[in-house]
């Protein structure tokens, strides 16, 4: 199953949604799509708009690959699964995105190897194929950002000041 | 600040979380772990997400609407006085901008934490966040560079981001705390101490959780360091101790032996390194590291993690029942390379700067540990006389990851020999053009040995972007130069400087006056050579008798010396010791004489107008003017000398 992902984004992202369509037609593999706030609706994979957070990580483990956006929440989410991923940037030109951060998102993404950047709809299928295995060891650095800020809050009640 | 009386005081903080209602405000709730236990309220647009928070502050979402904004500093400013936050936090957006301006008015501190979907562009309201609030935090390593050195990344919610040292967190965890102190003289911060950087990866490759506390950058007094240091509970202090530091030192560890229970107290640095039993005395450290600290520290913390003492710890100096024992030497780091790299992240990079640099961003190299050359003034106690060169690919591997990884504008090589072997010189100004680092400008900090540089080499260095070097000329009289077993002729001097001109570099030359047996007419030739050879920069000292030095036996021996306390050997500047022909006035007037005859010259103004035209090169020049106003007026003398810091080679 390929589970696709286009966030909680209100401009459209047609060229996606159209090419798992016709990726799903050749096929054949079950391709399910959250569209979000966007218009163009799949004629051949499945979808919904939103579903709870907790269904959504559930629908991720079980995808063979997961195709998302390149917004933060959504990579985010994708690198939890632990699934093999494809990341496609909303671009500006296309009046997918207002800029075009989601290019930057999604090259760091390649950079570091947890997933795979597509940018030109012709390679996605071949993509959603081969995917880049999912980082195994992957672990955000949650933990020391939030000790950073506990050491902010020290300093402020030792001091005074930062 | 509300206190709050239980068995103990517990403070509370009031806190501020600014962020819009999207991700922003996702973010903020990810990092609320931090705020438990404080009073913290919300600050946001009205939106679904945001009625839900417990205490919320709620306004309508009109971001480019200036009037609105307008009222948002009037209601902040209620909510100030209403709810008294001791910090603001912000996730951003745009909305950080009324909330942190406000702080500002109520001076209040603040924090600002870049979204994570700015990755190699910061957003708009992060670079005015970048100079309004007091600490910037960014998530993404390809952002940090982008921004400068007031950026700091400190973990990141989706960035991965392993302490520089590696992180191996075990079952018991040491936290430890580096301590820095201002120097005697004052407070100093020209470039980020490179031996404490050191000591934390080697620390953080232990597993100890590691902070930093530099009293100069940060403009600390001993009592806050001591608050800083009681809030944060470590296992163990470290101060890296020199001469000039060692009063400020004291000072900090006093404060923190009348605390509670007080930490294992640590320390090492060359005048610990000489000196153990004065630093074991009663009431001062536990431990003294003596030498190079990196392999003793680690072992030494292993340990004292597991309950136990220093027993079998080489290179250790410390407390046995009650009696002083030093451990036998440890032999020092053979393979330099297998060292990790210093790390910087833990320091405020911000707050350094140096009227010796381009670039206010500036971090220090060390290429080569060791000298073994037997200058009579220089310490070698530390590093050694054996010579220990990192390889080229390994020296080239830090500068760049000082570049790319912190984004540093500028680079000192801050080795005593830099240049000893040519070869390996050539093979990294090689490496730096090949890599595309040749753009970013360094210079050789510690001075070069004039018996060392060839046209070729200065030329090398120069087409790899190196900009200025130092040699230690000393003095402008052979016999002097002798005295000083520095090993080099006037002729070598001479040749050295007209090299590194035509070679296109900037050229430093260090001197030292009020040497032994070094009369009125000497200085005066000195300061007639130095005209002569006409450097860019020249920069004089009085002779200094530092613990462990030949100079300082020297002086020791022959009864010269004239100190109370280390105290009066830590104010730069002042004669220490007697000299034979001069008396500590006329050093003292030599000293300003030569500065002013140096900086005040019209061709040397001459070559400042260039420099002004950049933002930094016109506060560097502003605050040298200050400087040169200090060698004019008498009795001033003794605050600017202070901020030449401790220098061997």
């Amino acid at each position: 199953m390929i589970y696709v992902t286009l966030g909680t984004m209100f401009l459209d992202f047609p060229r996606l949604i159209r090419k798992m369509d016709e990726i799903a037609l050749s096929t054949g593999e079950k391709t399910v799509i959250q569209i979000g706030l966007g218009q163009t609706r799949p004629e051949t994979c499945e979808f919904f708009d939103f579903k709870s957070r907790d269904e959504i990580l559930r629908i991720q483990r079980e995808a063979r690959v997961i195709v998302c956006h390149a917004g933060i929440g959504s990579v985010l989410d994708a690198l939890e699964a632990r699934r093999p991923f494809v990341v496609v940037p909303r671009l500006k030109k296309y009046n997918e995105h207002m800029s075009d951060h989601q290019l930057d998102i999604a090259e760091a993404v390649q950079r570091r190897g947890w997933g795979r950047m597509v940018m030109d709809m012709a390679l996605l299928a071949e993509a959603c194929a081969n995917p880049t295995p999912a980082p195994p060891s992957y672990r955000p650095a949650e933990a020391r950002l939030v000790a950073a800020l506990r050491d902010d809050i020290e300093r402020v009640m030792a001091l005074g000041r930062l | 600040m509300r206190t709050e009386t239980n068995a103990e005081t517990v403070k509370r903080l009031s806190i501020c979380l600014a962020c819009s209602h999207g991700g922003h405000l996702t973010e903020m709730l990810s990092l609320a772990e931090a705020f438990e236990g404080h009073d913290a309220f919300y600050f946001c647009y009205d939106a679904d997400t945001t009625r839900a928070l417990p205490r919320a502050h709620l306004v309508p979402n009109r971001p480019r609407n200036p009037l609105a904004f307008v009222a948002n500093l009037f209601r902040l400013a209620r909510i100030f006085r209403k709810e008294r936050p001791d910090l603001v936090v912000s996730t951003g957006a745009e909305i950080a901008i009324p909330v942190v301006l406000v702080a500002k008015l109520f001076r209040v501190p603040s924090v600002y934490i870049e979204c994570g979907a700015q990755v190699t562009r910061p957003s708009w309201t992060g670079r005015l966040m970048y100079w309004l609030a007091d600490r910037f935090y960014v998530q993404w390593r390809e952002l940090l560079r982008v921004y400068g050195p007031r950026a700091r990344m400190r973990g990141s919610l989706i960035d991965e981001d392993e302490p520089i040292g590696g992180d191996r967190s075990r079952e018991r965890r040491l936290k430890a705390t580096l301590v820095q102190s201002a120097y005697a003289g004052g407070f100093s911060s020209d470039q980020p101490p490179m031996g404490l950087a050191y000591i934390a990866s080697a620390l953080e490759g232990h597993g100890c959780e590691v902070r930093v506390i530099d009293a100069n950058a940060e403009r600390l007094s001993a009592q806050d360091v001591t608050a800083l240091i009681a809030g944060q509970a470590p296992d163990l202090v470290c101060f890296t101790v020199t001469t000039p530091l060692l009063p400020g030192t004291l000072g900090i560890v006093k404060g923190i032996r009348a605390l509670g229970q007080p930490p294992m107290l640590i320390a090492g640095g060359p005048h610990a390194t000489v000196l153990p039993e004065e630093l074991l005395a009663e009431g001062a450290f536990d431990y003294v590291v003596r030498s190079e600290g990196e392999v003793t520290l680690g072992e030494l913390v292993e340990r004292l993690a597991q309950g136990q003492d220093a027993e079998g710890v080489a290179g250790v100096s410390w407390r046995k029942n009650g009696r002083i024992v030093h451990n036998p030497e440890r032999p020092l780091c053979a393979e330099l390379d297998a060292l990790p790299c210093p790390d910087w992240s833990l320091f405020p990079l911000g707050r350094y700067s140096s009227l010796a640099r381009r670039n206010d961003f500036c971090l220090p190299i060390i290429t080569s540990r060791g000298c073994p050359y037997g200058c009579t003034f220089c310490y070698k106690g530390v590093f050694g006389r054996r010579l220990r060169l990192r390889p080229a690919a390994d020296v080239v591997d830090e500068w760049q990851f000082l570049v790319e990884r912190y984004g540093a504008r500028e680079i000192a090589v801050i080795d005593d020999v830099f240049t000893a072997d040519a070869e390996r010189v050539q093979a990294i100004c090689a490496m730096l053009t090949e890599r595309g680092l040749a753009r970013i400008p360094w210079s050789t900090t510690n001075g070069l040995r004039v018996n060392h540089v060839t046209p070729e080499l200065l030329q090398a260095m120069k087409a790899a972007g190196c900009y200025r070097v130092y040699f230690g000329a000393e003095s402008g009289v052979q016999r002097v130069i002798d005295s000083l077993n520095k090993n080099i002729t006037i002729e070598q001097v001479r040749a050295a400087v007209r090299a590194a001109h035509e070679a296109g570099l900037e050229v430093g030359v260090y001197f030292m006056l009020g040497n032994l047996g070094e009369t009125l007419a000497d200085t005066e030739a000195t300061m007639r050579f130095c005209r002569e050879l006409d450097p860019d920069y020249a920069q004089y000292t009085v002779a200094t008798p530092y613990p462990g030095t030949a100079l300082y036996d020297e002086v020791v021996t022959s009864g010269r010396l004239r100190i109370d306390a280390w105290d009066d050997l830590a104010s730069y500047g002042s004669m220490a010791f007697d000299s034979g022909e001069l008396t500590s006035r006329v050093v003292a007037r030599q000293y300003r004489k030569a500065l002013r005859k140096f900086y005040c010259r019209p061709r040397f103004l001459m070559r400042q107008l260039p420099g002004l035209t950049t933002w930094t090169g016109f506060k560097h020049r502003l605050l040298g003017l200050g400087l040169v106003a200090t060698f004019i007026v008498p009795g001033w003398s003794r605050r600017a000398g202070r901020r030449r810091g401790e220098r061997t080679a």
